[in-house]
């Protein structure tokens, strides 16, 4: 059973909830487990979308991406600079030193599992690296920021402070967002902001933490396909993303890797 | 409660931001080490002992997360997550004298009252409602509390008070999770706001508990029962 709070958000209180989104993001987290081996300098982006969706086919379940306001592919892969959204292409060969955000989104029994990481092509730059293992801290802080009666506001101050910390910035015109029978829903998790501001955070939510960080400013822009967002200064940028649930001490992640390689090097 | 891990002992060098402590350990090496509670880390100066949790996986590039801060008077837990735990702990274990003759106790979610914590049941089916909180500031060698309110805890408080206009029980459980310290004192300094407010809960019929903490090498757990000073 599930039901709204005073802020549009479900709240989930059946078991079976929890049971069919483990199922959905471990399946989500299992796609990008299994496409870690293929991603290498001279690979296309279309072809590492073809293997996550024969892989999403083979298991019985269906990516929520391909369709969803017209998005043409099954994956989001973006490469370098794109922030999110870029689109797997026959013609964008992957070069040595690269890095680059594969996110999955899968549909087992109408939940929905939702996953990023970052992949090196190759050898990344010493920059590239440390950008991504900023972004993971990130991540994985500001889920620990997750608890009942903390705020949405506290998983962006967080995430905010260490991405500053290191020098880096954050990207506010995408945030995580709520998810369960629904792709997105409310609330929407802000990866800026202020300690306890926004709504608070109560056991039985599920929704998304995916920061995306960039190596210089946070200005993004959106190129003419309408989906793919870059840096507006060309600048790196990395995200990783997990779906949790809000458990009565804290959150259960539902996107780890059963591999356990949820950080690259893998 | 145990601690996730094995703790590692250092010195705080410098605070970075509101939530990052550059901390010197033993052997001389220098690292970053994670503070989730602002109010701690802003008591961070440098040369305090600290003691820091490793985090399992290795790769990450924030490996330390502090856990404690020794002040003048002594070890300060800097992780206000366990405040529920702790609580539900020295409950079971009866430890908390005011609330002994309480048989059960059901955590409860925001949307079923407001933020309060705890709703407690009697053998006669009479209820108590608990809050609890960490408080860390120290005056005149108290524990000083309130500590700074937002909004969402202010509207806390009126639910408290419709909780009592219907018959039940209300309490404000404070845990200083310090050891140096065996009172508290009510502080009108520290957020005026606040302490109006609470001022106004007190008069009300709102309890206030408080509690230090006993801090050991694999463990924390609530200690003994703190005067409070008005």
């Amino acid at each position: 059973m599930s039901n709204r709070n005073k802020d549009g958000i479900v709240i989930h209180t059946d078991k079976k909830d929890f049971e069919g989104m483990r199922k959905a993001g471990k399946i989500a987290a299992e796609c990008l487990d299994f496409i870690t081996p293929y991603v290498k300098p001279g690979v296309t982006t279309e072809y590492l979308d073809d293997l996550c969706a024969q892989f999403i086919k083979e298991k019985g379940v269906i990516s929520a991406c391909i369709g969803y306001h017209g998005y043409p592919k099954y994956t989001c892969i973006s490469i370098n600079h794109e922030i999110c959204h870029g689109i797997p292409s026959p013609e964008r060969k992957l070069l040595d030193g690269e890095i680059l955000n594969i996110d999955v989104t899968v549909i087992a029994d109408g939940w929905h599992g939702d996953t990023s990481r970052m992949y090196y092509a190759g050898k990344p730059s010493v920059k590239a690296k440390r950008l991504c293992d900023v972004t993971y801290e990130c991540l994985m802080r500001g889920i620990e920021a997750v608890k009942p009666g903390a705020y949405f506001g506290d998983i962006g101050a967080v995430i905010e402070e260490i991405a500053h910390h290191y020098g880096y910035s954050v990207v506010d015109m995408f945030c995580g967002h709520g998810l369960g029978k629904v792709f997105h829903d409310e609330p929407n998790v802000m990866h800026c902001g202020k300690k306890g501001t926004g709504p608070r955070i109560e056991e039985g939510m599920f929704f998304t933490i995916e920061p995306m960080i960039n190596f210089g400013k946070k200005d993004a822009t959106i190129l003419a396909n309408e989906w793919t967002a870059v840096t507006k200064d060309r600048s790196l940028s990395a995200q990783f993303e997990h779906s949790l649930a809000v458990t009565s001490n804290g959150a259960e992640i539902f996107t780890l890797s059963p591999k356990g390689m949820d950080k690259p090097p893998y | 409660m145990d601690y996730d891990g094995e703790l590692v002992a250092g010195t705080a060098k410098k605070l970075i931001g509101n939530l990052i402590v550059d901390v010197e350990l033993n052997d001389g090496k220098i690292e970053p080490a994670f503070c989730g509670a602002v109010e701690v880390a802003d008591m961070c100066k440098q040369g305090m002992p600290v003691l820091l949790l490793r985090e399992a996986d290795d790769t990450r590039i924030l490996k330390n997360k502090l856990l404690f801060l020794k002040t003048s008077g002594g070890w300060i837990f800097a992780d206000p997550k366990y405040n529920r735990a702790l609580f539900k702990e020295a409950f079971v274990a009866k430890k908390i004298e005011e609330l002994r003759p309480y048989k059960s106790c059901r955590a409860l979610k925001h949307s079923e009252a407001k933020g309060i914590d705890f709703e407690l049941t009697g053998e006669n089916g009479e209820k108590a409602f608990v809050f609890v909180t960490s408080i860390y500031n120290k005056k005149d060698g108290c524990a000083a509390f309130p500590q700074k309110m937002n909004f969402f805890e202010m509207k806390m408080l009126e639910e408290m008070r419709h909780k009592i206009n219907k018959g039940a029980k209300v309490f404000i459980m404070m845990i200083a999770p310090r050891e140096d310290c065996d009172k508290a004192k009510f502080s009108w300094d520290i957020d005026p706001l606040a302490a109006a407010a609470m001022y106004d809960a007190a008069q009300f019929g709102i309890n206030f508990i408080c509690y230090n903490c006993k801090i050991e090498e694999n463990n924390i757990s609530l200690h003994q029962k703190m005067r409070i000073i008005y």
